[in-house]
């Protein structure tokens, strides 16, 4: 076996933890094929498989413990960041809140297998004002569920593992510099597509200066507050004239939307 | 959001940058709950 799995038998433990500790932090490093590397080496009796379940558990639970702190001091502001920085900003916020909202704490233990929840799951829940104990005990089982589950399927399918590994070492390099190659224009189509996106926003944003001045002049505007509902009864106030409806409402209901008129949505 | 009303031929959406929280920092006006307008109420084209 060479590559990934040499790589991670000479490193370790330590390699494991700084990888989903990165991870969890938000970086873009897929966790996922490391624990199954690691579960194929526990397999192959290289490495420990409870050495490896509570690196990776510790490690986790660090990072989710860090962000669920700065969501509990910095609030919304912490959610707004990180949305901005992820590759999906535009149903961040309301997606991550929405899954919150329906099921509580117990997303933490499904966060980390969904895109995009994983590192915004923690934060949310401080923003929310989740207790610390059940926090711990919701998310420790979560990261639990994931690693066990990668681990357990690298420990599990071992034999075809090595021999992937085996084949892939005679591709040599090619195979790693296309996986590399692919694994960045994805990326790239991401961020392009995500400068697309921004670009579009910013050209038809409306400022509040602009809109204190639209109202003042008596201007009809149709103007909608999409402020998930648990932010909308936490300050329940909008701008004079808004409707208060969420996501979902409003694309159901854009038909009775007037077409000849300036619609503002916002948010928090 | 923006995008998709846009795709669905509402061209002229234009999100409030900042949000609620910029305009409440430079205190303009706002309505409370009470007077807001609900779903319900929205208006029609």
């Amino acid at each position: 076996m060479h590559g990934p799995l040499e790589f991670l038998l000479g490193h370790g433990a330590l390699l494991l933890f700084a990888w989903v500790f990165a991870e969890q932090l938000g970086l873009p490093l897929p966790a996922i094929p490391l624990l199954l590397a690691a579960g194929a080496l526990a397999g192959a009796g290289r490495l420990s498989l409870a050495v490896s379940l509570i690196t990776a558990v510790s490690a986790a639970l660090l990072a989710d413990v860090l962000w669920y702190e700065l969501g509990r001091r910095r609030g919304n502001r912490v959610l707004r960041w990180l949305c901005r920085i992820s590759l999906e900003p535009d149903s961040c916020v309301r997606r991550t809140e929405g899954v919150f909202a329906r099921h509580g704490a117990r997303s933490l233990l499904v966060a980390k297998f969904l895109p995009g929840l994983s590192t915004v799951a923690p934060p949310l829940a401080g923003i929310f004002g989740m207790q610390p104990a059940r926090f711990l005990l919701f998310d420790a089982a979560g990261a639990l569920l994931w690693a066990a589950s990668f681990l357990g399927l690298g420990f599990a399918f071992s034999g075809q593992l090595e021999s992937i590994a085996e084949r892939a070492r005679s591709l040599g390099g090619v195979l790693f510099v296309l996986a590399a190659g692919a694994l960045a224009a994805y990326i790239g189509w991401k961020w392009i597509a995500r400068q697309r996106f921004l670009r579009e926003l910013r050209i038809a944003r409306i400022t509040p200066e602009e809109l204190k001045a639209k109202l003042d002049a008596g201007e009809e505007l149709v103007i909608v507050d999409l402020r998930h509902a648990l932010d909308f009864d936490a300050a329940p106030e909008t701008i004079p004239g808004a409707v208060h409806m969420d996501a979902q409402e409003l694309q159901k209901r854009n038909e009775r939307l007037p077409r000849d008129r300036e619609v503002i949505l916002y948010c928090t | 959001m923006a995008l998709l009303l846009k795709k669905q031929g509402i061209a002229r959406i234009r999100p409030l940058q900042g949000g609620l929280g910029a305009w409440r920092e430079r205190g303009y006006p706002l309505s409370s709950a009470d007077n807001a307008s609900r779903a319900e109420r929205a208006p029609h084209g």
